[in-house]
């Protein structure tokens, strides 16, 4: 895809241009709403927003990232569904993870992993999904972006509308808790994503030996 | 948390603060130099890392969630919002004061019609009873409405003492002068009234000197409208890089990868669901691969906080090696034996065309041709004008001392990290309303 001239397109109100565009990021603005939001409704709801204003504004952009610029629309999507959902509380965090079955056009992960693989994959993501909403939302973001998506600092901060070393320090304080929030869970995690440790270490460390 | 009887000392709780940052490997030289102290002396800030590492890789290896349906736009999607033609939005402004202009012509030519009884207000306009109407319309929209001509005709007739003067210059702000502006000066007074040329005839250039050409003005506040968060990205983007750079130490000339083959030969087991293979020890170094639990790999050097393993991985052309972190492998000897691998050779600016500009030149991906450093023996790298500051410490001392590889060969194509900062794009701050 021609992304430059697809989003030149878009500028002119050439809606299928931009649909390529939505195809290329589609899965991941909808994986970074959904851990966002930990609830696979309100980041359906969130990508199609987020979309609809991306497409809206998209005279706004003008060079430079066009994943960065748009993710920070995403961003505040996904606070504006997060602030609509705390005034209406819905259920549901389970239900929404991989469908093995049924993947997704547009969702590049290969599913060639065996069902054990797949049903410890989906419980280490419960738990994920556990330990990031107990976090504040702007480290949670943060979080996400850097980890689960693997953006840059500078990313992050045009996403997050902050500089880098807030991302920084974001980063650094939501890492630590996610550290103490699976620590604690280590019992419950699939034997595969425990903490091994090594060298003597393990003495310090509250979890089995391998 | 990891141990009740360990004392949290200053010096924990100020590594701590540092783990994060020291994985992404954006430390200070200084400050890496002393969290590896401590790192030696302290098993609990050790036990951190270690468990910081793990927290990392497993949301790394989240996986992501089906999507549940295309969120692509129906066609019949409104067009998107009019943003840039700024020039249409002042021509309608306009457009509406000249409205207004000429409501209020009608309703002071009523007045005067009223004032003057039956007579022509406009002939009656020199009797004393003729009330005096000075309409000198200045709109607030600075430039593009040509009323600002009536300013000197104002100053004209003041100094004139002209008793009665109605002058209303009605003109929308049509820059492309499609509709003639029209200059209505109605003052028929019995004194003489210098009026400047420029309001006497009826060409479109009903500008002042001085003033400029209607174009202008709102050429500029297009212009205006744009450079406040763009600037403001730029050098946000520059001031930010150095705290970017890649403090990974550099390798120097006086230790080899290459030649730790076969002076020990440890074999690893990959323990978890999937392990990225990355070019440097850090999870900031690209990902090259990636190996299945159950994988066994040829272990040829650990990092120097053991945190990393150099492994044998032919799917690296350049150097037939890679790096996975060490939590997530079982060994069948001692780390301990292994030599101390150097990471790869720190960015070299001109390799990183993805590095933020103030330029703000749309470079959303990394070329993987630009991945390769320039020859290891150019410690100076050249001034490439995209590069907005001295980011990477490619001269910096090594703070770890590599002792124990004895070559002074180079890897022979060590390759670039890209860094925290070298995943991203160019970017500009997106303005918008939302």
């Amino acid at each position: 895809m021609n992304e430059p001239a697809m989003i030149a397109a878009a500028q002119k109100g050439d809606v299928p241009a931009f649909n390529q565009l939505v195809r290329a990021y589609q899965s991941l603005v909808y994986h970074t709403a959904y851990r966002v939001l930990g609830d696979g409704d309100a980041a359906s709801d969130a990508t199609q927003d987020a979309f609809v204003n991306a497409y809206k504004n998209i005279k706004s952009f003008r060079g430079g990232s066009f994943k960065a610029w748009l993710l920070r629309i995403v961003t505040n999507t996904c606070y504006d569904q997060l602030r609509a959902k705390q005034r209406k509380p819905t259920a549901s965090l389970d239900a929404l993870l991989i469908d093995p079955d049924n993947p997704a056009p547009g969702l590049g992960e290969a599913r060639e992993e065996a069902p054990h693989d797949y049903a410890e994959r989906r419980e280490l993501a419960y738990w994920i999904d556990k330990g990031l909403q107990t976090l504040p939302y702007d480290q949670r973001i943060t979080l996400v972006l850097s980890d689960v998506d693997g953006f840059a600092y500078e990313e992050i901060a045009v996403a997050t509308n902050t500089n880098v070393g807030t991302v920084k320090s974001r980063l650094s304080r939501a890492r630590a808790h996610m550290r103490d929030f699976l620590l604690a869970q280590q019992e419950l995690l699939p034997d595969a994503f425990r903490l091994k440790t090594r060298m003597g270490e393990n003495q310090t460390l509250r979890t089995e030996n391998v | 948390m990891f141990n009740r009887k360990h004392q949290i000392t200053d010096m924990d709780a100020w590594v701590e603060e540092r783990l994060s940052d020291y994985l992404d490997g954006t430390l200070s030289p200084q400050e890496r130099a002393s969290v590896e102290a401590h790192l030696r002396q302290s098993a609990h800030a050790r036990a951190s890392l270690e468990a910081l590492r793990w927290t990392v890789n497993l949301l790394e290896q989240t996986p992501a969630p089906a999507l549940p349906r295309q969120f692509t736009l129906p066609v019949t999607q409104r067009a998107p919002a009019r943003g840039a033609p700024a020039w249409l939005v002042w021509s309608l402004r306009g457009v509406a004061v000249a409205a207004t202009a000429a409501f209020v012509v009608l309703l002071t030519a009523t007045l005067l019609r009223q004032n003057a009884g039956n007579g022509n207000a406009f002939t009656q306009s020199a009797a004393p009873a003729a009330p005096s109407a000075l309409i000198a319309l200045a709109p607030t929209a600075p430039a593009t409405f040509p009323a600002r001509a009536s300013q000197p005709q104002a100053n004209a007739a003041e100094a004139n003492a002209t008793p009665s003067l109605l002058m209303v210059t009605v003109a929308p702000a049509q820059p492309t002068s499609e509709i003639m502006p029209v200059t209505v000066v109605p003052s028929i007074s019995s004194n003489a009234l210098v009026l400047p040329t420029a309001t006497a005839n009826s060409s479109q250039d009903v500008a002042p000197p001085g003033a400029p050409p209607a174009e202008q003005p709102t050429a500029a506040a297009v212009q205006k409208a744009q450079p406040t968060n763009a600037s403001a990205s730029a050098s946000d983007a520059a001031g930010a890089t150095p705290e970017l750079g890649n403090t990974e130490p550099s390798p120097t000339s006086d230790s080899s990868t290459q030649r730790t083959i076969g002076v020990e030969v440890v074999e690893g087991v990959v323990t978890t669901f999937s392990l990225k293979v990355r070019e440097g020890p850090g999870i900031r170094y690209r990902t090259i691969g990636g190996l299945k639990r159950g994988d066994r790999v040829f272990v040829i050097g650990r990092s120097q906080d053991r945190g990393w393993y150099l492994i044998q991985f032919e799917k690296n052309l350049q150097t037939g090696t890679g790096w996975i972190a060490a939590p997530f492998v079982q060994l069948n000897a001692s780390p301990d034996l292994l030599p101390i691998a150097p990471p790869p050779e720190p960015t070299q600016p001109a390799a990183r065309p993805t590095i933020p500009t103030p330029s703000a030149t749309p470079s959303p991906s990394l070329p993987a041709s630009a991945m390769v450093t320039p020859p290891a023996d150019d410690q100076t790298p050249s001034a490439t004008p995209t590069e907005p500051a001295p980011a990477t410490p490619t001269s910096e001392a090594n703070p770890e001392p590599t002792g124990q590889t004895p070559s002074n060969a180079q890897p022979a194509a060590t390759e670039t990290p890209p860094g925290k900062s070298g995943r991203g794009g160019a970017l500009s701050t997106p303005t918008g309303t939302f």
